[in-house]
């Protein structure tokens, strides 16, 4: 698909070890307006953005379950076939290495995605773990991310879409609910073409991703932007992924940066207490644990004209501005649905801040500006809109 | 099977056509393909026995034993590619994939299809050594890289199996996402040698 976005407007970037569209010059001429019309693209109607770059790894073998359980640091030995479910995973010190999500194709068979820049470690990690640390364990992993194509299709009319590409396929709540899987092949003018469509989220809205193989990737990203045609179905960019991740606080490298934790990330509650996991002893050395260590909070302006900006060093109020602060920004965006500049950040205290202000410097910028704390997810913290 | 047409190449773009060294020689044939099969067989530190026992029952034949041996079979093109794990390409218009997939158990191992993750690229020539070694940090001298073995290694940090059929006859198996270029690649370092792109698909 690279092609359809170069000749598409897509304006590339790099990221990890691939090219992809940051913005679409079809959606405006500069990336500031391009990516807050994509944005609405997909608040609004419906978008499709390619996620082929994502790394995937097919996982088999009668202990599969058991391995995922004890990777992962939520649990997954029950996780049904024809359910996805999203986990963390731990380096051994403790610290978060990647999230993504995992699907059940089969009682021994499950299908991994992992971010895109970790791909390869993740990889690693899990052969290391099977060739040293488990070799007991019936487990093999493959990685699948070359067979795979894959684009994420989200948005308040996305199911009329799904629906009109893939008429055949039940896409209720009933059939298809969130975190649901399924595999089908297709009929008709794509005979033959095996799909998997799993329903899941990164933007908030109602979502599906669709994997193809991919030589036929193309060709099921025209006949998916052909039938959402009626519906308006437009691609965005990762700036206008990473805005709208932004807007449901969920977090990525800036936030996963090798120095986070789960509790840092406001994810300690995933964390299983009735099973072991990998890092879970180190997760709890007192270095890790403790409690004035700087933890995920949303960010907002509490004065005219302050605009977050990644990487300021953050300082309580009454804190002498200087040194290395109380934490710093990770992520920014302008967010239309709210119609401000919001932020992420790692702050000492964490969500239990909420509401205070405080001040952000960044000494490059030359800037001081004071912000509010409140909680990292801005938009729908109940998950009407993903869940239909 | 799915149509021939619903296929895309991660080729297209290339152009066929040969560019001649200064003396008007071309030094280097190549050709670029998708493969109609690749399945990955692999199984885990403790079963590797019970997997040769499947594969050599299935096949009527011991699978290759070190990395790096090959062995044709009626499936196809059974390659040895690194510890409990065997590659499979397959040229035939059947798929290998549900035959693998019923012969060895999910007690036994996982079978992966790989058929979109991997392509061809197939290099000879008199000068098809020297271009190869301007990418691959390989010893392509017959005792240390016999023909019909395979060499694992990779340029640029992108992976490359190599399967020599000849002495001056390769066939490169790369990863899908980066296809295209690998082939711009091995094209530009042909050359010098004068080179000729026979075919894509």
């Amino acid at each position: 698909m690279h092609d359809w976005h170069l000749t598409h407007g897509g304006v590339k970037v790099e990221a990890g070890l691939w090219i992809r569209p940051l913005w679409y010059s079809s959606h405006g001429s500069t990336l500031s307006e391009a990516y807050k019309a994509e944005m609405a693209i997909v608040r609004e109607q419906v978008g499709i953005a390619d996620a082929s770059t994502l790394g995937k790894i097919a996982l088999h073998g009668p202990d599969a379950a058991e391995f995922l359980n004890r990777v992962y640091v939520n649990g997954f030995a029950k996780l049904p076939v024809g359910k996805a479910r999203y986990g963390f995973m731990l380096r051994e010190d403790g610290i978060v290495m990647d999230d993504g999500t995992t699907s059940r194709i089969g009682e021994t068979e499950f299908f991994m995605t992992t971010t895109t820049g970790q791909a390869g470690r993740v990889m690693s990690h899990l052969e290391f773990l099977l060739q040293v640390v488990w070799p007991e364990l019936r487990v093999t992993v493959a990685s699948v991310t070359d067979q795979w194509a894959a684009m994420s299709l989200a948005g308040p009319k996305v199911r009329e879409v799904m629906q009109a590409a893939f008429p055949a396929i039940d896409f209720s709540n009933e059939a298809i609910p969130h975190m649901g899987v399924h595999d089908v092949t297709l009929t008709g003018a794509l005979a033959g073409v095996g799909i998997r469509i799993i329903r899941l989220t990164f933007s908030g809205e109602l979502a599906y991703e669709v994997y193809a193989p991919t030589h036929h990737g193309q060709l099921i990203w025209d006949h998916l932007l052909q039938a959402g045609q009626p519906w308006q179905l437009r691609p965005y960019g990762l700036e206008a992924l990473a805005s709208l991740r932004i807007e449901k606080g969920h977090v990525v490298g800036s936030e996963m940066d090798g120095r986070t934790t789960l509790d840092d990330l406001g994810a300690g509650k995933m964390a299983s207490k009735i099973k072991p996991f990998w890092g879970d002893a180190l997760r709890r050395s007192e270095h890790l644990a403790r409690p004035d260590r700087p933890s995920l909070v949303g960010l907002e302006p509490a004065e005219d004209g302050a605009v977050p900006s990644n990487g300021a060093i953050l300082f309580f109020a009454d804190d002498k501005i200087a040194g290395h602060g109380r934490g710093h920004i990770t992520s920014t965006t302008y967010s239309k649905s709210l119609g401000k500049s919001i932020g992420l950040g790692l702050l000492q205290g964490g969500t239990s801040r909420v509401g205070q202000e405080i001040i952000a410097a960044s000494p490059v910028q030359g800037r001081q500006y004071r912000l509010r704390v409140v909680d990292p997810c801005f938009l729908d913290a109940e998950g009407v809109r993903y869940r239909g | 099977m799915v149509d021939a047409s619903l296929y895309r190449s991660p080729f297209e773009g290339h152009t066929l056509g040969e560019r001649p060294a200064r003396d008007g020689s071309i030094g280097v044939l190549v050709r670029a393909n998708l493969v109609p099969s690749a399945v990955l067989v692999s199984t885990w530190v403790s079963g590797e026995a019970p997997l040769q026992a499947a594969l050599a029952q299935l096949l009527g034949q011991a699978p290759p034993g070190p990395t790096g041996q090959t062995l044709a079979t009626q499936l196809g093109l059974l390659m040895r590619t690194g510890p409990e794990e065997w590659l499979l390409i397959g040229d035939a218009a059947g798929d290998p994939y549900p035959v693998l997939r019923a012969a060895i158990g999910a007690d036994v191992g996982g079978v992966t299809d790989l058929s979109h993750a991997r392509c061809r690229i197939k290099v000879q020539g008199p000068r098809c050594l020297d271009t190869l070694s301007k990418l691959f940090a390989l010893d392509c001298r017959p005792a240390a890289f016999p023909v019909g073995e395979l060499r694992l290694s990779g340029h640029h940090h992108l992976p490359c199996s190599l399967h020599r059929l000849g002495e001056t006859e390769f066939d490169l198996y790369v990863f899908t996402t980066y296809a295209h270029d690998q082939l711009a690649s091995l094209l530009d370092a042909a050359l010098e040698y004068g080179v000729k792109l026979e075919g894509i698909r």
